[in-house]
């Protein structure tokens, strides 16, 4: 019988130390489910979603008559989910040629602004000033969006490089906020719900390119239509990049956003089932226990 | 309640905007307009005072004793470096963007990013079926992972969809109570903040009053 | 592999990052502190340029509007001498006030209503019938989840808090991806852009 208590033991004293592994190898299986297929792609296919749909059709009823806010208000931490999709919304909004004014609520914002057009504005023929422009850090958030929805051109006398936008052309014919077509925030925060209380009730529509985290709480605004469309994370960025026909970053990290997920799912199942198998076998130690000392647990 | 110097201006400045809101009074819509524009000048002015606070307060740990006083030096170093380059040459120039290429996007990110060891290693200690709960916290936690990857659509061709569904009904359900608890919420507070009774931000129990000075 | 400075710079940078996950190391510490001052002298610079554009140019080219600001901004500074400390109170105590105004302004419409009569909707599908149930035992679980330990209201509030718990494995299934998202691009440099071993 001790035997039997012995070796149930020893199972219940290797499920429970496979329940508290060590981290670093939790950590080694990560890194590997990512490095693996970038290493050798899986190729495995996306389909593009009717939320994507939504935003394309959004996208692609403008014409070069139109003036678009375009709102980077992202940061560095979360660049690798947004950035693709402003560079993929972008690409769409320049190829319909409208005009485009960069809005940036946070300190990062003028930066990707500044990147993504260093690239797409010689590839689409925009110059600086003519076709769009980069307007100075709003900082106050909420309160700036209240200001620019409220009063754009108080909000705003010059670019970000101090020239005042009378001397700009992409401005043009803009007076207030009602002047623009459409809004198209990219956040990690709150910022499109502040476009949705403070821009939206003044008629314009908001769509919005999402980071994961930030997805859930948008739903409910696109359920009312309040957002006209919404793309959220890698995977949105990776459906756009299909439906303009345009692959690029996103839809090349895709095949490690899904063996990356498998790996967690796979932790989730042996975590479980570890705790369960230690959890049984600690009840049955016990039980044999209790039986072999005649009822009393020693 | 008492009318103080500073509960005035917020009164003042919240009644005024909020007024705007509700009423088309020429006077009213301007003045709300350019309270609202002076607010975000003084949030600008308030940036730059988090990385003032920064350098008062490694400065002073690096006139002390403290065993950190290299890391301090080295954090006032890096900031003083930027922020007259910033200054100096602007941020459109070639020495700006490098930094904040390689430096700063490189460090955040991957700052950042060490969070998806944290989550890993979190799923495998603690996600746990412990009841009803924890299990439709996993099966939708698991359904949305998976629909939102080629994986999932590969094993199953309709994941993403249940995926969507997931986020278009249940998910927004739940988020659309919140959302309203939150607008509730934030509604009351604000009217606090305003009317007065809510001073906490002042930065002590009194609200304004502090250092003898009851403002 | 990589002649560019910029992605050795960063490749160094995420691998003295990386290091933090055997042990905490004085590297990691340092490249911490590195990381701090930088987006402090970022904020910094950035608001200088604005107030410097917005602010200060336009005062002193006699806006005497802007005047009111500045003076504001520069009593904000006063916490940094005690004796005058009390008096950087006064700018917040209006930034307060403007910003609770536009705070009603922008949550009584679009975020109470709205989805109030969001959610007024005919039960005429499943989905509905799940989004008008899910919203109103999700308020219930607030309202009453703790007061509540019978009745209805009891069977509502679990309700809600079931519904939640969807809300939040989909919002636990979007971080995870959000966290992985990060990773890929640090992995692909510091392998691909670097080593040169990723095609």
């Amino acid at each position: 019988m001790a035997a039997v208590n012995g070796e149930w033991g020893y199972r219940a004293m290797t499920f429970r130390r496979l329940a508290v592994l060590d981290s670093r190898i939790v950590y080694a299986a990560v890194f590997l489910s990512i490095l693996l297929p970038l290493w050798r792609p899986l190729g495995l296919s996306i389909s593009v979603s009717q939320g994507t749909f939504d935003v394309y059709e959004v996208v692609d009823s403008l014409s070069q008559d139109d003036t678009v806010i375009v709102s980077p208000s992202f940061a560095p931490s979360s660049e690798a989910e947004v950035y693709p999709q402003m560079e993929a919304i972008l690409r769409h909004l320049l190829a319909r040629k409208a005009r485009v004014a960069f809005v940036n609520l946070n300190v990062e914002g003028r930066m990707y602004a500044e990147k993504a057009m260093t690239t797409l504005a010689p590839e689409f023929g925009y110059n600086y000033g003519e076709d769009y422009v980069i307007l100075p850090f709003t900082p106050g958030l909420e309160t700036a969006v209240a200001s620019i929805s409220d009063d754009f051109l108080g909000t705003y006398e010059r670019d970000a490089y101090g020239t005042p936008l009378t001397e700009t052309g992409a401005l043009a014919g803009i007076r207030s906020i009602n002047d623009f077509a459409l809004v198209v925030d990219f956040n990690t925060g709150d910022t499109t719900i502040y476009y949705i209380q403070h821009a939206k009730p003044r008629g314009i529509p908001v769509i919005a390119g999402a980071s994961g985290v930030t997805v859930p709480y948008l739903t409910p605004y696109l359920a009312t239509g309040q957002l006209s469309g919404l793309i959220g994370g890698l995977r949105g960025a990776a459906e756009y990049e299909t439906a303009i026909d345009n692959p690029g970053m996103a839809l090349a990290a895709m095949d490690a956003q899904s063996l990356s997920h498998a790996s967690i799912l796979a932790l989730i199942g042996l975590g479980n089932a570890a705790y369960f198998l230690a959890k049984r076998d600690d009840a049955r130690t016990t039980r044999r226990s209790r039986q072999s000392n005649g009822g009393e647990l020693k | 309640m008492k009318l103080t110097l500073a509960s005035f201006l917020t009164l003042i400045a919240g009644v005024t905007v909020l007024a705007d809101h509700f009423v088309v009074v020429p006077f009213i819509n301007k003045t709300a307009s350019t309270f609202i524009q002076w607010s975000v000048m003084l949030s600008a002015f308030s940036t730059a005072l988090g990385g003032a606070n920064i350098l008062a307060v490694h400065t002073k740990r690096m006139s002390g004793k403290s065993a950190n006083r290299g890391l301090s030096a080295l954090l006032l170093g890096s900031m003083v470096t930027w922020l007259v380059i910033g200054l100096k040459l602007g941020m459109e120039s070639q020495v700006y963007k490098f930094i904040w290429d390689n430096v700063y996007g490189s460090l955040s990110s991957t700052l950042f990013a060490l969070n998806a060891f944290f989550v890993a290693s979190a799923a495998y200690r603690s996600f746990r079926i412990r009841g009803i709960d924890t299990v439709i916290l996993l099966v939708t936690a698991c359904t949305v992972m998976l629909g939102r990857t080629g994986l999932g659509e590969a094993i199953y061709p309709g994941m993403p969809q249940v995926a969507d569904w997931l986020m278009r009904v249940p998910n927004t359900a739940g988020m659309r109570g919140i959302t309203i608890g939150g607008a509730l919420g934030a509604i009351s507070v604000s009217a606090r903040v305003i009317l007065g009774l809510e001073r906490g931000y002042g930065g002590s129990e009194r609200g304004m009053g502090v250092s003898g000075y009851d403002l | 592999m990589s002649r560019d400075p910029g992605i050795w710079t960063a490749a160094l940078l995420t691998i003295v990052v990386w290091s933090y996950l055997f042990k905490q190391n004085i590297l990691f510490q340092a490249v911490e502190h590195l990381f701090v001052g930088i987006a402090a002298a970022h904020a910094m610079t950035v608001a200088f340029t604005n107030l410097r554009d917005t602010c200060l140019g336009p005062a002193l080219m006699g806006d005497w509007a802007m005047t009111v600001p500045l003076l504001g901004g520069l009593l904000l500074y006063a916490r940094f001498l005690p004796k005058i400390s009390h008096l950087s109170r006064i700018p917040l105590a209006f930034v307060m006030g403007t910003a609770a105004a536009v705070v009603i302004r922008g949550s009584l419409g679009p975020s109470f209503i709205q989805q109030v009569a969001g959610t007024i909707i005919p039960l005429t599908s499943p989905d509905n019938v799940i989004l008008v149930v899910g919203t109103v035992t999700t308020i219930a679980y607030f309202l009453f989840g703790r007061k509540s330990r019978s009745g209805m209201m009891d069977h509502a509030a679990r309700l809600g808090r079931y519904i939640m718990m969807a809300a939040f494995g989909a919002a636990y299934g979007n971080t995870v991806m959000m966290r992985m998202s990060l990773l890929i691009p640090r992995i692909r440099l510091v392998f691909g852009d670097w080593l040169g071993l990723l095609p």
